[in-house]
């Protein structure tokens, strides 16, 4: 069966959560369509194709995975201003991240998050709950038209 | 204060006893002249009638003396001898009869026998009688009693015969016809009769005197020789009263300016009267006496008097002078000060009245002061009260500001420990599984071990980390308070924990439960803890058995989970309920140690008390309390 592949944008600013999320994507193949970006406003940049990402090709990332805790612009924040975006408001956003806190949650959903992954301390676990955002989001999920 | 109370030092006390010591004077000094006045009067009266009866008396004796003289002359003209002598002219014979009067009273001065025609023939001083052959025809006493025929007394004369003043009386001797033959005279010595008259005891300083009415008065006795036969002067109005032949006492001035009392009475059966004169000084003088010894008598009384008077006042004063310090002691303040009044009298009655006042005074002052005291008292309390409860609130906010303060610490905190301190640890253990996976081959049985020993050390950090921050949230989150059916609770935890404990044989004994106000999240974790103990500790049994139950009381419900486990020492049992504290090793029983610190944590949010009662291998009961309808905090 052929698995029609879309982009995935991760947001994450540590290197070693980078890694280990790539290699648990990669795993599975579904490493090959991952753009990563190491804060908010690199995110936004990407989004928006702004920045270095001006000339990128043109298109909406299937779901965008969004650290909490990121320097220069957090992923409440990235989410927040997704949500109030026009252009961008409908994309799928999932926090993957290491914080329990209530506080997150709540304001997480209240902002309109699709889904909030906590990522597990064991591997083994953190692995298996990628691949399934990974193939849940990536390939299963359908994205809004507009978003196409 | 001081003003008033030296105008009644000055003023009361002497105004007092002036007034007692002037009321003394006046009543004494009038009481004392009249009775001086009554006593000269009632002496004066009686030393006026000693005189006039002393002059009487004089008066008496007079009449007596002379009439003894009278008498005598009488006897011898009687005697037979005599008269015949007389008329047979024999001379030795007659003048024998005439000395043996002279002889009997020595009142007579001369004793001599004339013929009618006055001619001298015989006398008593026979040889010495210068009248032998004289005549007395020209004496009125001679003329008188031939005129008279009978005794006459004659006017007092200076005589022939001695020289002498006398007052001649004659007794007319008769012949048979009846007519005058001869006259028997005899001279009355005056000097003798002034020395009898005078020699009266009259009274003291007084001088009695006799007078004769005839030719205007002569003085025919006086204490004074010479005055004998002076004639009474015009001056005497007394002797004039006495001339007159009154009887009475009267005051007279004397020629030498001094006041003379005088006294007269006539003396009966003559024409003479006695008149006595005193000295009004020296008759007075016991009236004098009298007014000394009254002026110092009433003196003395008066003197007492004031002395008595003076005492009395101070009597009546001292308590005066008691009320008034009494009433300055009270202004002063002091209510404790009595007055020391012993008498009965109206001041005494003031006296007690003011003690009484002063009483009642101290007793609404003393209720007052006590009202006064509870006051303040009362208000500083409030005001204490007050202090304290803005102490209080101010406390409060500061508190729950810092209290705030440190939550937001804490959140940040377990923020930090929830996202950055697992990020590693999820590193970690990434590696340990990539190294495990990608270089199995490499590694050796011992290699493998270490991964598989870091990987479970990752693990069980990862659980504790988990526990903590559950453990952090159970005292950080808002409780959310709502009535809660805690069988229904208790049976499904019940039911899940049966679920995942499969393989144990478990008799499960509930009570009822009642429902109770509570966070019911928060009651979960409680029950699900306890119960989850109760089943882990008991896994040694064959048979394990664990009993739900519950007590309630007017003031809370006490909630137990009993099981039949291995129990504990008691003496560990306030280690129980503490962070990551266990009583018994991990490789026996799994666990963090940190579920009872939540439950005490949860309970105590309630506002309930959590405790456990054990024996080692004999089971565990473990309790907690909530109280009825009780505040969050």
């Amino acid at each position: 069966m052929m698995i029609e592949l879309r982009t995935i944008l991760f947001a994450e600013d540590n290197p070693k959560d980078v890694e280990l999320t790539l290699e648990a994507l990669t795993e599975h193949n579904l490493s090959n369509n991952v753009v990563v970006v190491r804060d908010g406003v690199e995110a936004m940049e990407y989004l928006r194709l702004e920045g270095k990402y001006k000339l990128r090709k043109p298109g909406m990332p299937a779901v965008l995975l969004l650290d909490i805790k990121m320097p220069r612009m957090d992923g409440i924040e990235v989410l927040k201003a997704v949500r109030g975006d026009a252009a961008l408001k409908l994309l799928p956003v999932v926090i993957l991240t290491s914080s329990r806190e209530e506080q997150d949650l709540i304001k997480s959903y209240k902002l309109g998050v699709n889904a909030y992954v906590v990522k597990p301390v064991d591997f083994k676990d953190f692995i298996e709950a990628v691949k399934q955002l990974g193939i849940f989001w990536a390939v299963i999920n359908e994205v809004p038209p507009e978003m196409k | 204060m001081t003003t008033m109370r030296e105008r009644l030092r000055l003023g009361l006390a002497p105004r007092l006893i002036g007034l007692v010591v002037l009321t003394a004077l006046f009543t004494g000094g009038l009481v004392g002249l009249a009775l001086i006045e009554s006593s000269r009067g009632a002496l004066r009266e009686q030393i006026l009638l000693s005189d006039l009866a002393a002059a009487d008396l004089a008066a008496k004796f007079a009449a007596n003396y002379i009439e003894g003289a009278e008498t005598n002359l009488h006897q011898f003209a009687a005697r037979k001898s005599f008269i015949r002598a007389v008329f047979e002219k024999n001379l030795a014979e007659a003048e024998m009869h005439l000395v043996q009067i002279l002889e009997i009273n020595k009142l007579f001065d001369s004793a001599s026998v004339y013929d009618a025609k006055g001619i001298g023939w015989a006398s008593g001083l026979k040889g010495k009688w210068q009248n032998r052959g004289g005549t007395v025809a020209d004496r009125e006493w001679f003329q008188e009693t031939l005129a008279l025929k009978k005794p006459y007394f004659g006017i007092p004369i200076l005589s022939r015969a001695t020289g002498n003043a006398v007052a001649v009386y004659t007794v007319p001797l008769f012949d048979d016809k009846g007519d005058i033959h001869a006259v028997l005279s005899a001279g009355i010595s005056l000097a003798e009769l002034s020395k009898a008259i005078t020699g009266l005891n009259v009274g003291a300083g007084a001088r009695a005197s006799l007078l004769d009415s005839r030719q205007g008065g002569i003085i025919i006795a006086h204490q004074d020789p010479k005055r004998i036969l002076a004639p009474v002067t015009g001056e005497n109005q007394a002797a004039l009263h006495a001339l007159s032949g009154e009887s009475g006492t009267m005051e007279i001035r004397s020629s030498g300016g001094e006041l003379d009392l005088a006294a007269f009475a006539p003396v009966r059966g003559f024409p003479w009267s006695v008149l006595i004169l005193a000295s009004v000084e020296t008759v007075y003088a016991p009236l004098n006496n009298l007014t000394v010894q009254a002026v110092f008598y009433i003196t003395l009384t008066m003197l007492i008097t004031a002395v008595l008077g003076i005492l009395l006042a101070r009597t009546i004063i001292r308590p005066v002078r008691q009320l008034l310090r009494g009433t300055e002691e009270i202004g002063r303040g002091n209510l404790e000060y009595r007055i020391k009044v012993a008498s009965h009298d109206e001041i005494g009655r003031l006296a007690r009245a003011f003690n009484q006042m002063a009483e009642d005074l101290r007793a609404i002052t003393a209720s007052r002061d006590e009202l006064d005291g509870e006051i303040a008292e009362r208000k500083r309390a409030e005001e204490e009260i007050r202090t304290l409860n803005a102490e209080l609130e101010e406390r409060v906010i500061k508190r729950t500001a810092s209290l705030e303060a440190a939550n937001k610490e804490l959140e940040a905190f377990s923020y930090s420990v929830s996202h950055d301190l697992r990020a590693p640890l999820r590193h970690v253990s990434g590696y340990v599984n990539l190294l495990g996976e990608r270089f199995q081959t490499v590694l050796s049985e011992k290699g493998r071990h270490y991964l598989d020993s870091i990987a479970d050390s990752v693990h069980q950090m990862g659980v504790l980390i988990d526990n903590l921050l559950q453990f952090s949230r159970t005292g950080r989150a808002e409780l959310r308070m709502a009535d809660l059916d805690m069988d229904d609770m208790v049976h499904q935890v019940v039911k899940v924990l049966r679920q995942d404990n499969p393989d144990r044989s478990i008799e499960w004994i509930i009570g009822t439960l009642p429902s109770i106000y509570c966070d019911s999240s928060m009651l979960n974790l409680v029950w699900i803890n306890l119960l989850g103990n109760a089943i882990k500790f008991s896994k040694t049994r064959d048979q394990a058995r664990i009993e739900i139950g519950a007590e309630v009381n007017d003031k809370e419900a006490v909630f137990f989970v009993r099981d039949n486990g291995v129990g504990f020492d008691m003496e560990y049992a306030q280690k129980l309920f503490g962070v990551f504290q266990r009583l018994h090793p991990t490789e026996e029983f799994e666990g963090t140690g940190i579920g009872l610190a939540n439950v005490r944590r949860i309970i105590v949010r309630h506002g309930g008390r959590t405790w456990a009662q054990a024996q080692p291998d004999q089971g565990a009961t473990f309790y907690f309390s909530i109280p009825k309808q009780q505040e969050a905090i």
